[in-house]
């Protein structure tokens, strides 16, 4: 997975890479210069930093230097012998030979700023030197450092900071530099990585490769890339199921253009092969060119609907009105069969809806109870708005045999067919009447009734606001 | 035997074409499923059977492959134009042959008689034909391979026959397709190479490994004489 193959890594990682690394040096060399130039001041500091110049620490060294003159160092050293372990600022006796009289460690460096100041005249108040009567001359002074000191941990000989500090520092610069680069490559390789599988997946998906998952490869990153990933896979997936349909109704259709056609050429055949019998053959021919005339009509209306592509007028009319008169036309055709049509009178219902898209619904649905109804059995229809109004239930049963309940929703699937009755129709109507309804922000199920026979029910909104 | 056993399950068409065969000296029984068709095809009443590929509830590939359990009789498939696969399936499942649909009666009438007449037998086909380990007796379409009985679909009998008779020489596709399909072959058509592929797979292989008929490419097949 992490490969680094250059020109795998793509523009995007390098402008990243750059970015990145470009601000993090940026933020590095600044610090790093500022810390630099803080610690160059502090050095120059130091020289008076050696010395404690607090308040405290002029009264401490003025009494100290007091008791020295009258009370010679013995006095001294016991005065500091006795508060030693108190809190209490050491003041520090140190002669020629940069040797205090205790012996208290102190580094070269602290003394000799502590000398330089002295002999500068700097502080007064806080160095002072004494010349005792045992001819040596003692500079009293409070070290810095030593505010809380403790005498069994020696100072650093060299005091706080290396010798050369004050060169520039190259060993933090180069980690900085090193770290900066790491940290910028894999901050750009990680933000770069899941753009790269996408345009794989974009890639492939283009190359008519459906089966593209591109939220595997990301893994279980979890931030907008990652959703962007997983909504990449839901549209190739969307994508996917819509062509298989598309493939499937397509095969469907030249399946089904192909029976009539068979028939065509099986009653030419005959008519050539027997003239006598021509004007049976022309019949057949001209029911079998009817046929054919039915299915393309009823595809295009399919496949417009599918595609949403509908000059679909929506205007108020009453639902029961129009069932009404779907209702008289199928009476007609079921009177053929010996099918009764029973309805239930209701009072209007007005909605707003494409109304030729609900006949056509309607019609067929009716359409397709009459012919799996036996003769002498019955249809039942019912229509009720709902009780806010705001639907409309239209439900429509057969006496047919039904289908079987794991073929419920396959009804509405294009070109479904029950068992045993292929010779009826090309199993589009329902198709058709569930993409219309549907249209209208609708629904339709099919059930089995506990008594025999297949009830579709619709639900329609009235779509009055 | 002229009766042909005819499975569609589109009625009206069955009828059609029975109609139309009827009168051009077939027997014809039309049966509109694939169940009644693989019972009525092992009925022993008919040379030949012509079945759909597309039928609800039993496929015609599964009627075929049902059939070919127990019976050779020649089977002929109507399949859509283009459905590729259904009909190498088919001829891989042991079709004899396919016509596609929709197409004129004439046609199929003349594939019906074509296989019908490579089937039956007549006085001028030797008794006998024995090369290497394959004896085949053409007059009681039955073959024998190193002493065992290979089954053959009546295609794949005539294929093998026209081979072993020319055992040794290349014989082009077109020459097999004339003499095993009675019909030249047609573009883009592989029903020949199904065919050899499937007798390919009865046969067993020569003793260096490699198969007793062999591909020449561009110019046809030709069967390895020892």
């Amino acid at each position: 997975m992490f490969s680094l193959r250059i020109e795998h890594l793509g523009r995007l990682f390098w402008k990243l890479f750059f970015a990145i690394w470009l601000s993090q040096l940026t933020a590095v060399i600044g610090v790093g210069a500022v810390f630099w130039m803080h610690r160059y001041t502090k050095d120059h500091e130091a020289i008076t930093s050696s010395v404690s110049l607090h308040g405290p620490a002029v009264r401490e060294v003025a009494a100290s230097a007091a008791l020295l003159r009258a009370g010679g160092i013995s006095a001294l050293r016991d005065l500091e012998l006795e508060t030693q372990h108190e809190f209490h600022p050491p003041v520090y006796a140190v002669n020629e030979q940069g040797i205090d009289i205790l012996e208290r460690p102190l580094s070269l460096s602290d003394w000799d700023n502590v000398q330089q100041l002295a002999r500068e005249g700097r502080y007064p108040q806080q160095i002072r030197t004494v010349q005792e009567n045992d001819g040596h001359r003692y500079v009293l002074f409070i070290p810095e450092h030593a505010q809380q000191f403790d005498l069994k941990r020696p100072q650093h000989p060299e005091g706080p900071f290396p010798p050369d500090a004050t060169l520039l520092p190259v060993l933090p610069v180069i980690m900085g530099l090193l770290s900066s680069l790491l940290i910028s490559a894999v901050l750009a390789w990680y933000l770069a990585k899941p753009i790269r599988y996408l345009r794989a997946g974009f890639e492939s998906l283009a190359n008519n490769q459906f089966d593209t998952q591109v939220s595997l490869a990301m893994g279980r990153r979890r931030d907008e890339l990652a959703d962007l990933g997983r909504e990449f896979d839901r549209m190739a997936h969307q994508i996917t199921t819509l062509m298989a349909a598309q493939r499937h109704l397509l095969h469907d259709v030249s399946h089904e253009l192909r029976s009539p056609l068979a028939r065509l050429q099986a009653a030419i055949g005959l008519a050539r092969q027997q003239p006598d019998k021509i004007d049976t053959s022309l019949d057949r021919i001209e029911r079998e060119i009817g046929r054919l005339d039915e299915l393309v009509g009823e595809v295009l209306t399919l496949s417009r609907l599918e595609a949403g592509v509908t000059h679909s007028v929506k205007e108020e009319f009453d639902l029961t009105e129009l069932l009404e008169s779907v209702i008289e036309d199928a009476r007609f055709e079921a009177s053929a069969k010996n099918v009764a049509v029973n309805y239930l009178e209701n009072h209007d219902i007005q909605i707003n809806a494409d109304a030729e898209l609900i006949h056509r619904a309607l019609e067929n649905i009716l359409r397709n109870a009459v012919k799996h109804t036996p003769p002498g059995l019955s249809i039942q229809v019912e229509i009720d708005s709902s009780l806010d109004g705001r639907q409309v239930s239209l439900s429509i049963s057969d006496q047919g045999p039904g289908v079987v309940d794991e073929q419920l929703t396959s009804v509405f699937e294009p070109f479904f067919r029950g068992s045993g009755n292929s010779q009826i129709g090309f199993g589009l109507g329902l198709a058709i009447a569930r993409r219309a309804v549907e249209v209208h922000g609708g629904s339709i199920t099919a059930r089995n009734k506990p008594e025999g026979g297949l009830q579709i029910e619709l639900i329609l909104p009235n779509g009055l606001g | 035997m002229n009766n042909v056993l005819l499975v569609d399950d589109d009625v009206e068409l069955a009828e059609m074409l029975a109609d139309y065969l009827r009168r051009d000296g077939f027997g014809v029984q039309a049966v509109y499923d694939g169940a009644t068709g693989v019972t009525d095809a092992l009925s022993g009443r008919y040379g030949i059977v012509v079945m759909d590929v597309m039928m609800p509830g039993m496929s015609g590939i599964e009627a075929l492959g049902r059939i070919r359990l127990q019976s050779q009789i020649p089977v002929l498939m109507l399949t859509g134009k283009g459905d590729d696969i259904d009909r190498i399936l088919g001829l891989e499942l042991g079709a004899d042959d396919y016509v596609p649909k929709p197409s004129s009666p004439r046609e199929l009438a003349a594939r019906i008689r074509a296989i019908l007449r490579r089937t039956q037998t007549s006085a001028e086909i030797p008794e006998l034909l024995s090369v290497g380990l394959l004896t085949m007796y053409p007059q009681k379409r039955n073959a024998i391979w190193n002493d065992q009985a290979l089954e053959l679909t009546s295609t794949e009998f005539n294929l093998l026959e026209v081979m072993a008779r020319n055992a040794g020489r290349v014989v082009n596709k077109n020459e097999l397709s004339e003499a095993g399909l009675g019909r030249p072959l047609a573009r883009f058509d592989r029903s020949i190479d199904v065919h050899i592929s499937s007798i390919r797979q009865k046969l067993d292989v020569c003793p260096n490994g490699q198969s007793y008929i062999q591909t020449v490419r561009g110019r046809g097949y030709v069967f390895i004489k020892d």
